[in-house]
């Protein structure tokens, strides 16, 4: 019987594309899991696991770095030889049996630790410079075949987000970093000792969950499953936005997650013999040196609908768990000069991957200090190591609405599909804010059109992690340009337009990116640049400027056939003059799909396509 | 318009068992201010001072106590209202403070005296409840106070046997006496709800270099007072349920309930009303209230952990919102680890200065009995329909390990005056009883960096200090026959 398992090809080539070396047992296979059998497969992570006693602390480790819910629902291996590699290709059974046994040791320990009836194992080999792979499922007592279902996975229904401050007083007597990490294991395991007294608040606090998946709040008297969490959810959502159901039209395709809270049941159970003592005091005189540190717990927790409230307790209470490790793990390893960094958590939503990606840094470090930790991450999650992905400024855009600074983010985001036949579509990648007239209470209405899409640029340039420049002002662009001895002195706080070419040129010297460029003669000659710009959304992925008589506009996509050459383009319009209210923002088409009709037939166009600059992780 | 005023059976009984004695009396009420009426629980007369012939070199210091059994007290009574120590009620008022659980509170002054006496003493009666207030809202910042400021002034005339209240606002220096109406609730008293939870906790503190707090208790109270933050804003269940504040804390239907099960009226003790209980439940929030991103590094000089598990009770009066039970709680959370603070640090001369190292102390125990037992609790004779008036409200005390119940029981009796002292109701265990306390799990948490003081060593210190040195001066005036209690908290 063949064990059916969602894997979509992206995930599947990134893993293929990881950097595996070495033969054996090399990873973890994340995923979902329904009952006890693995559903899908979300995601891989390297680690060499040497020591299967010291298992739960790599699993945990690894599931750190994924939304509660997440489990380990396999693991990785290698092929120890080309005779093991064979029997995988010829679909020897029992040379396969035979290999996995010699890897795994008996399977029973495997299905144990992960809590399953069936664990996944894929196993990876090189064939002419890339990994080929084979999946397989084991169970107690055989290894079936896994049929792949490349369909894409179903997204979680329901994503939760948890914060919670857990503040740390810690008096050290000797300065010394040792002992400075011993008060913190001490710390940690009084904090996982409590844990199982933690309780979950939703709703303001007014109702709250317990680990044993008991629901209080006069609201929930009725809830079973996560569906009801999630309807109240809307209910409120709805109330709040003004109740009209028009409005959650638009936005059905982005839902921020359910905002969660966390207390420690302080009450121990009275039936409990095991009652604590009295207070006692300890007291401690000497010369200390004291750090008061807050752990600033965000846990993402993602839960299918139909999960009862006890699972959703468990996959909060088991995240909430990891995280407390991750965070003291990073508050050990950046112990400096015994000064210790606060912790910062930072969630990730990559193309690479079907689930979000959690990790935790060190408050008050720079990038260039984190790369070797990126650097290892990358190679944890199979991730290419040329780009930025898992930088500060790449985090958090997929949980919300809007930009700490309140622009809107990615409002193409649920606009109707373009409305060419038989056309392939690339859009922008990752995060951009909108910048259009009015905004920063700044009047730049008529002239600031070309400014505002070169912010959306930056923005799309910092939102990726290439900078952590903040997008530049009208004032910062003006005087970039004169710095560069592109303009006089007394351009700086004009009101002079700029174009596709002075865009580039402070690109280039804000943010060190260098732009390609496209010029027609005229708007009826885009419909011949289809190609070119597919090209562009597939490789750069970066938000086109275009400029033409005295108008400036962002293309963020193009719908184009090959077949008939209609084209359809998407456009950011910075024209606009309203408040940052989406709705209006799509229904008006200030962000939408336009056809050639949309040009000026007979200007002059140029395109500034800005490049991905070379640069390490 | 004044304030209403119900006072129990027990009360009007207390009052004329008090008028026999044809002598001046000054003592403290106990009870319960609310926005609709004032319920009064218990009187409670002030001890005559005393005069300790006790000076600090005669007392051995390893066997202090038993030099406080043999001491004879003096007791010494003024010969008038006029001439009593303000500082006396006071002091007397905060340590019945102590012992009341929370929701009750001392909310006024009665004196019993002949018509001259009472009316020569109307300034200083006022004079001391502002007094009171004073020292009982000092270092208590942290314990939510009610919005009311009205105490209560009753006055007993003996000659006439005349009784007047009146109601003076000690929030306001200015304010005058305002009459109240004072009533005995004749018809089988007050039914209290009694509201029950038991608090883990494990409260930090880390003193700094140059802090302020020179001895143990302030630096105590500083950490309670992040601690009282955190309680502020937890979430409490009653009965696992949460519910809103303004909500009557007894709902109508359990009202019925208790109604229909108990009849109507009819003598003895089935006209006791029954006392609802409810059992609480706290959820401490974990959201920091300074939001700081970078850690914050300080010397300090002193690092110091409650950690443990204390109980907590609460009475308020049916009519109750579920707000008033949560604020009762609250108060007495806070109030019951204060009290614990303060008599350890009372009772041991804690902080030496200079000295480096670690110690553990176990505080005081808290304990429950009840405040008026159903045998005649007046004294006076018993009484059939009265019996067990107040509903079965209690009061605590908290006791060393090192005291004995019979102790407690005395301490009880004189400073609430009551005459019997029921069971007492151990509900916490303290850890020296537990010769391995130091590694039992509910401490292994601590940091193991401090090492921990020997259970020896621990019970030695909890003797050698016994009566603690606090009872400086050459002749020390000390309270009855347990120094500590009288203290001056000055």
């Amino acid at each position: 019987m063949a064990t059916t398992v969602a894997i979509s090809a992206n995930v599947l080539k990134t893993i293929t594309e990881g950097q595996w070396s070495g033969t054996g047992l090399k990873g973890f296979l994340v995923g979902d899991v329904v009952g006890k059998l693995p559903r899908a497969v979300t995601a891989a992570w390297q680690s060499n696991l040497i020591d299967t006693n010291e298992l739960r602390e790599d699993v945990d480790q690894c599931l750190a770095h994924f939304p509660g819910g997440q489990q380990v629902v396999g693991v990785v291996v290698i092929p120890s030889n080309a005779k093991s590699i064979k029997s995988i290709q010829d679909k020897d059974q029992a040379g396969i049996d035979r290999e996995l046994e010699e890897v795994l040791g008996a399977f029973d320990i495997w299905l144990d630790q992960f809590g399953l009836t069936e664990v996944l194992c894929l196993c990876l080999w090189q064939e002419s410079e890339k990994f080929q792979s084979a999946l397989f499922a084991i169970s107690e007592d055989e290894i079936n075949n896994v049929e792949i279902t490349c369909d894409s996975k179903t997204k979680p229904n329901i994503r939760i987000r948890l914060k919670a401050d857990i503040p740390l007083t810690i008096s050290t007597e000797a300065n010394t970093e040792e002992q400075l990490k011993a008060v913190l294991d001490q710390e940690q395991v009084k904090l996982q000792n409590q844990s199982g007294n933690f309780v979950f608040g939703f709703f303001n606090n007014s109702v709250l969950l317990h680990q044993s998946g008991a629901i209080v709040g006069s609201a929930a008297e009725t809830w079973s499953s996560c569906k009801d969490v999630y309807k109240h959810f809307l209910e409120e959502e709805g109330s709040v936005a003004g109740g009209s159901s028009k409005k959650k039209g638009v936005s059905t395709s982005f839902q921020v997650p359910i905002a969660a809270s966390m207390f420690r049941l302080a009450t121990p159970d009275f039936s409990s013999t095991s009652s604590q003592y009295a207070p006692i005091i300890r007291h401690q005189t000497g010369t200390l040196k004291t750090t008061v540190v807050n752990l600033p717990l965000d846990v993402l927790v993602d839960v299918e609908e139909s999960m009862p409230l006890k699972g959703l307790s468990g996959a909060l209470a088991s995240a909430v768990f990891c995280q407390i490790g991750a965070q003291f793990e990073c508050l050990k390893v950046y112990t400096q000069k015994q000064e210790l960094h606060t912790p910062e958590v930072f969630h990730f939503q990559l193309p690479y991957l079907d689930t979000p990606v959690t990790v935790v840094y060190p408050f008050g470090t720079s990038e260039e200090e984190l790369e070797p930790e990126r650097q290892i991450l990358h190679r944890h999650l199979c991730l290419p190591t040329s780009l930025p992905v898992l930088r500060r400024g790449c985090a958090n855009h997929f949980l919300q609405r809007t930009a700490p600074a309140g622009y809107l983010l990615n409002t193409h985001v649920g606009l109707p599909d373009p409305p060419i036949k038989s056309a392939r579509t690339c859009l922008v990648q990752g995060f951009y804010s909108y910048h259009h007239y009015m905004q920063d209470r700044f009047n730049d209405d008529k002239w600031g059109c070309a400014y505002r899409s070169l912010q959306t640029i930056c923005s799309w340039f910092k939102y990726q992690g290439y900078t952590s420049r903040d997008v530049p002002t009208h004032r910062d662009i003006q005087q970039a340009l004169c710095d560069i001895g592109d303009k006089d002195p007394k351009f700086v706080g004009s009101r002079q337009w700029i174009g596709s070419f002075e865009v580039s040129f402070v690109l280039d010297h804000l943010l060190q990116v260098t732009s390609k460029f496209i010029n027609v003669a005229s708007g009826a000659e885009l419909s011949t640049v289809g190609q070119q710009l597919m090209d562009h959304f597939s490789t750069q992925g970066t938000p086109i400027m275009i400029g033409g008589g005295v108008l400036a506009h962002t293309i963020l996509g193009v719908s184009y056939s090959e077949l008939s050459g209609d084209i359809a383009f998407l456009i950011l319009d910075p024209h606009y003059t309203g408040g940052e209210d989406l709705r209006v923002i799509q229904e008006k088409g200030w962000c939408g799909w336009k056809d050639m009709n949309f040009w000026n037939q007979s200007a002059h166009y140029n395109l500034c396509l800005p490049q991905r600059p070379n640069t390490s992780v | 318009m004044g304030r209403s005023i119900i006072a129990e059976e027990y009360v009007e009984k207390y009052i004329e068992k008090l008028l026999k004695e044809n002598k001046w009396y000054i003592g403290v009420i106990i009870g319960q201010l609310t926005n609709q009426k004032d319920y009064v629980v218990h009187l409670a007369r002030t001890p005559d001072p005393v005069e300790d012939e006790v000076s600090e070199e005669n007392v051995d210091e390893d066997t202090g106590d038993a030099a406080v059994l043999t001491k004879k007290p003096k007791a010494v009574r003024p010969a008038s209202l006029e001439q009593l120590d303000e500082k006396w009620v006071s002091t007397h008022a905060k340590q019945v403070t102590r012992m009341l659980p929370g929701g009750l509170n001392v909310v006024g002054l009665f004196a019993i005296a002949p018509p001259a006496m009472l009316k020569s003493v109307q300034a200083k009666l006022r004079q001391m409840l502002f007094n009171i207030h004073k020292t009982l809202s000092r270092n208590t910042a942290f314990i939510p106070t009610g919005e009311i400021t009205d105490r209560l002034l009753l006055q007993v005339d003996t000659a006439t046997r005349r009784l007047s209240c009146v109601t003076v606002n000690v929030g306001d220096i200015n304010s005058g006496m305002t009459p109240a109406e004072w009533k005995v609730q004749t018809s089988g008293g007050q039914r209290w709800v009694r509201l029950t939870s038991q608090v883990s906790l494990d409260i930090p503190v880390a003193v700094a270099s140059d802090s302020k707090s020179p001895t143990l208790l302030k630096q105590l109270q500083g950490g309670l007072s992040d601690f009282a933050d955190s309680v502020g804003r937890s979430i409490v269940t009653i009965d696992g349920a949460l519910r809103e504040e303004s909500e009557p804390l007894v709902t109508n239907a359990e009202k019925k309930g208790t109604k229909g099960g108990k009849g109507k009226g009819g003598g003895g003790s089935s006209s006791e009303p029954a006392l609802v209980s409810k059992s609480v439940n706290f959820y401490l929030p974990f959201t920091s209230a300074a939001s700081h991103s970078a850690p914050i590094v300080s010397e300090s000089q002193a690092s110091i952990n409650m950690v443990g598990a204390i109980v907590v009770r609460a009475y308020v009066s049916a009519r109750a919102t579920v707000g008033d039970a949560i604020q009762a709680l609250r108060v007495d959370l806070l109030r019951s680890l204060l009290a614990r603070c303060e008599l350890l640090c009372e009772e041991f001369d804690v902080i030496e200065p200079g000295k480096h190292g670690s110690e553990v102390y176990d505080p005081p125990v808290r304990l429950f009995c009840r405040l008026h037992s159903n045998d005649g609790a007046a004294g006076e004779g018993k009484s059939s329909a009265t019996a067990g008036g107040g509903g079965g409200v209690e009061v605590c005390d908290y006791v060393f390990q090192d005291e004995k119940k019979e102790e407690v029981r005395q301490r009880i009796q004189e400073l609430l005056d009551v005459e019997a002292v029921t069971a007492l109701e151990e509900m916490e265990k303290s850890p020296a009883e537990d010769d391995n306390w130091s590694c039992q799990s509910s401490l292994s948490a601590i940091s193991s960096h401090q090492s921990l003081a020997s259970p020896n060593s621990v019970r030695e210190s909890a003797i050698k200090t016994y009566i603690g040195a606090a009872v400086g001066g050459i002749v020390a005036v000390a309270a009855t026959w347990l120094s500590y209690l009288y203290i001056s908290d000055e």
